[in-house]
């Protein structure tokens, strides 16, 4: 072959080569839009900080908020200002003795996990030491053998809100996340022990061995409870269990992963949180987002065959969903605190920034 | 031993503090032994000691006829008295432990010397009914959870308004001293919408606060000479 042919069948491969890869993941210009709701919408959220740097006198809503700065498109770091100084100042000031991350004695588990995955997110070895007693805090609130559940208990391997409350999936998620966040150890046996709840509460009777278990492939809340008509599977909890199993070190080839991804795709609908309405709606969008990213698939192909840009869709909805100030917050359902504008603009900043990260 | 009168009539005697000590034991028995047909938390449990023995106590409290200073006195003796006689017998016979109960134990004992003072004063003024009263209003507080939580829901734009109610509520004292959120449990979560919702406990010290100005205020007004026009039974 001649050397000049060769270049050209190159130059034709590297095109063709970089023209798959460049192949954008989403519409660029609804790209373009939703980077700029994720502006307004942390605009609004330092328009509404406190002066101590926190938001809603919450510790939870405060690493929410952060998280969504840190993570966002613009990139922003503690180099940048006061407004991401002060909410981890105020993060650092809440850390107690027992490694939990919290102003309050309830919700320890809440608040500790979402601390640390935005402590995470600033990659500062400062926080370290911190972060480790976080992790130890987590795990320890995992319900085994030493607190009473031996492995055929349907709450073996769960976490809740903290102190002894049951646990559900929701927590899991989060105590997971945070986990994963800050690298723990995948030989590390909180991951097994964290799979056989998460597989507790999912309706799919093939690995559940709990006799309410149906059939579907989506989760519940907790095992054998669903907030919502019986125990029939919703959205939120389903894109938290399937997490859950990414995080815990379960594969696409997983038969419980599959049947969590057929629930999302029989019921693909970014109108409501399925099976739920209204309620939970942006909790909904926030782990359904970070669930989707993860599981690495820029399509989601419904059961009657229809391809969903999942990115394109979530971006045009919490765009339609904005308010004028930049805001987020569910009108229809305030369950969940979905009332309260800092968190729910942290949630959408927060699923806004998956949705834009390739 | 002071005279003393059960709520439902006149009447004399240890033989009526003996009754009224075998009734409370009985009921506490009873409820403690329903409550092993539940899956409580550790932590709830040491809750549910201490709501049995505050029920307990108001609702078989006697009131004694004697001087003021005696009446305050024994009034306080019977509101510390008899959770430590309920928690003893618990831990004893169950599993529960003494620690478990201690702190929302000594919560129970604060609202109890409250109402029991409440009631010795109500009986001084001639308000019999007012023990029935008194436990009516503890069930309906103590139920608030239940019954007001779709008006907290409506009310959630105000989350002051969802910690008013939770607060309160008496068990909100017993969850706080016992260091659990109890509206987390399974059945309330359930069967509430308070887990879902944003609420603030007050700090441990304000409930303690608040009892011991309500006990300090009907220990006052025993101790006040009582207005003759009043249906006064303190001297029957």
């Amino acid at each position: 072959m001649r050397k000049g042919t060769f270049q050209a069948w190159l130059a034709m491969a590297l095109l063709v080569c970089g023209g798959v890869n460049a192949e954008p993941v989403m519409d660029p210009e609804l790209r373009e839009k939703a980077g700029r709701a994720a502006d307004a919408g942390l605009h609004y959220l330092r328009e509404h900080q406190a002066e101590d740097g926190s938001w809603s006198e919450s510790v939870g809503v405060t690493a929410l908020a952060l998280r969504a700065f840190l993570e966002s498109h613009r990139g922003y770091n503690e180099g940048d200002g006061a407004f991401i100084t002060r909410p981890i100042s105020f993060i650092m000031a809440n850390v107690r003795d027992d490694g939990s991350i919290s102003e309050t004695a309830q919700k320890k588990n809440y608040n500790t996990a979402v601390s640390l995955t935005a402590l995470a997110a600033i990659n500062n070895s400062d926080y370290a030491t911190t972060i480790s007693n976080g992790q130890k805090f987590l795990k320890g609130l995992q319900l085994d053998g030493p607190d009473g559940y031996e492995p055929d208990h349907k709450y073996y391997g769960g976490i809740g809100y903290g102190g002894d409350e049951r646990p559900d999936l929701s927590n899991q998620y989060m105590a997971l996340e945070a986990l994963k966040a800050t690298a723990t150890d995948e030989n590390d046996p909180v991951w097994d022990k964290a799979l056989t709840f998460v597989s507790r509460a999912q309706n799919y009777s093939e690995t559940n061995d709990q006799e309410w278990a149906g059939n579907d492939g989506g989760f519940v809340y907790m095992p054998g409870y669903s907030p919502h008509e019986g125990l029939n599977s919703y959205g939120g909890m389903t894109s938290a269990g399937l997490l859950s199993l990414l995080f815990a070190g379960a594969d696409k080839s997983d038969p419980r992963v599959k049947a969590a991804y057929d629930w999302i795709r029989a019921n693909y609908t970014l109108e409501e949180n399925p099976g739920a309405g209204n309620q939970g709606l942006y909790y909904y969008y926030n782990v359904f987002a970070k669930c989707m990213y993860v599981y690495g698939e820029t399509e989601i192909v419904d059961t009657n065959g229809v391809a969903h840009n999942w990115r394109n869709d979530l971006a045009r909805k919490l765009i339609s969903l904005q308010q004028k100030d930049g805001s987020w917050f569910n009108p229809d359902s305030p369950r969940w605190w979905e009332g309260n504008k800092d968190l729910v603009t942290a949630w959408s900043v927060i699923a806004l920034n998956s949705v834009l990260r390739d | 031993m002071a005279p003393i009168r059960g709520h439902k009539g006149r009447a004399t005697g240890a033989a009526l503090l003996q009754g009224n000590v075998s009734g409370t034991l009985l009921g506490a028995a009873t409820a403690l032994l329903a409550l092993t047909a539940f899956e409580v938390p550790a932590a709830a449990e040491g809750m549910l000691v201490a709501a049995i023995a505050l029920f307990s106590g108001i609702w078989f409290c006697p009131v004694f006829i004697a001087g003021a200073v005696t009446r305050v006195t024994a009034t306080i003796a019977w509101s510390v008295t008899l959770p430590l006689a309920i928690a003893a017998a618990t831990a004893a016979t169950t599993a529960i432990p003494l620690s478990r109960i201690a702190y929302p134990g000594g919560a129970a004992i604060l609202i109890l010397i409250a109402a029991s003072l409440a009631i010795a004063w109500a009986d001084k003024r001639g308000w019999r009914e007012a023990r029935t009263g008194l436990v009516l209003l503890f069930a309906i507080s103590i139920t608030s959870c239940v019954w007001l939580g779709p008006a907290a829901e409506l009310a959630a734009a105000k989350p002051w308004m969802a910690s008013l109610i939770v607060n309160l509520n008496p068990a909100s004292f017993l969850a706080v001293a016992a260091g659990h959120d109890y509206l987390l449990d399974t059945w309330l979560y359930q069967h509430t919408a308070f887990g879902s919702l944003r609420y603030q406990y007050w700090p441990l010290s304000l409930f303690v606060g608040l009892n011991l100005v309500a006990a300090l205020t009907f220990a006052a007004c025993l101790l006040l000479p009582v207005n003759k026009n009043a249906g006064s039974t303190a001297a029957t």
